[in-house]
């Protein structure tokens, strides 16, 4: 199973300024962010998937959130969300990419750890 | 929406538009291909209102499904431009759209004027089908040899009740004119000369000038 030990391992991503991670609830389970902040994104990741509520379309891999000198990616993890803040100057497409692999790769990596 | 269908046309990468109110009704939906397409998700006006608390001063929300996204911008009175378009979608085109769909939303008041204003013949006669009325009321005039605005204005009133007045209508109003004239000379004499202005005009009207 995927620990948070293993999520605070996304600070390492180049172009990844800070993170948070929270529950369903807007708990916060990793990353640095306030409890206001935590409750409205668990807010707007339920309204994220919501959006697709009887749609052929599944729920959004990833919400980014713009402003003219910030931005924010919103990514749903399983029943929590991450968020993700980019350095300046990062492109976001690939800041997407690599955080979606580096997903991939801890539950990846705990798939085999528990078959082996 | 003319020229948001223009700007569709430029960037392919784009595939529909969608004018979103506050109550979450689409105004206007439009898309590169010919029918007017369904939107996509829902309940996106109060997702982008709630989205942006979270960055101060933040104006546009994306969602990425993969191999297609959905861009959120705002538009005046808290409207809601949502753009389905392909990832490599250029901000270009973002922008233009987002410019384009400024004058779009309208208040309440404004939509229930728009949606019960009365079509007057003074309108009408003002209006680009004006081009080809006033030669008909001409010839109405020459052939009747009298006064002709009483049975021109009744018939338009006739022509404004029974349809929406358009270049291919005209054809259905000089047929109430030609019904309103006793002679059965001049009236025929009236629809052979008619026909000769509405149908050069349908000519012309392809290069779009007016008679």
């Amino acid at each position: 199973m995927t620990t948070i030990l293993d999520f605070i391992k996304i600070a390492r991503i180049k172009g990844v300024k800070s993170y948070c991670l929270v529950s369903a609830e807007g708990r916060r389970m990793a990353g640095n962010a306030t409890d206001t902040f935590c409750k409205e994104l668990a807010q707007v990741a339920t309204e994220g998937a919501g959006t697709t509520q009887e749609t052929p379309l599944a729920p959004p891999i990833s919400v980014s959130i713009r402003s003219a000198g910030a931005s924010l990616i919103i990514i749903p993890v399983g029943n929590y969300t991450l968020s993700v803040t980019p350095a300046s100057n990062v492109p976001e497409g690939q800041l997407i990419a690599d955080v979606l692999a580096f997903l991939h790769r801890i539950r990846h990596q705990h798939t085999v750890s528990q078959k082996s | 929406m003319d020229l948001i269908i223009a700007i569709l046309d430029k960037f392919p990468a784009v595939s529909s538009v969608f004018v979103i109110t506050p109550d979450e009704a689409v105004a206007h939906a439009c898309s590169n291909r010919t029918d007017a397409p369904p939107c996509p998700a829902h309940h996106l006006n109060q997702f982008y209102h709630n989205a942006t608390r979270l960055i101060p001063e933040s104006h546009e929300v994306c969602l990425s499904f993969g191999p297609t996204c959905v861009t959120l911008r705002p538009l005046p009175l808290n409207w809601v431009l949502a753009v389905q378009h392909q990832p490599d979608c250029s901000v270009s085109a973002l922008d233009a759209l987002h410019k384009a769909a400024q004058t779009l939303p309208k208040t309440d008041a404004q939509r229930a004027d728009e949606a019960f204003s009365i079509l007057t013949p003074d309108a009408v006669m003002a209006g680009a089908l004006g081009a080809w009325l006033v030669p008909m009321m001409k010839l109405l005039e020459e052939v009747i040899e009298a006064p002709p605005q009483t049975l021109f204005q009744k018939a338009l009133n006739e022509w404004i009740d029974r349809e929406d007045p358009s270049f291919k209508g005209l054809h259905h109003f000089s047929d109430l004119i030609a019904a309103a004239i006793t002679d059965t000379n001049k009236r025929s004499h009236y629809a052979e000369k008619a026909k000769g202005i509405f149908t050069s005009g349908e000519k012309t009207n392809k290069g779009k000038t007016t008679p």
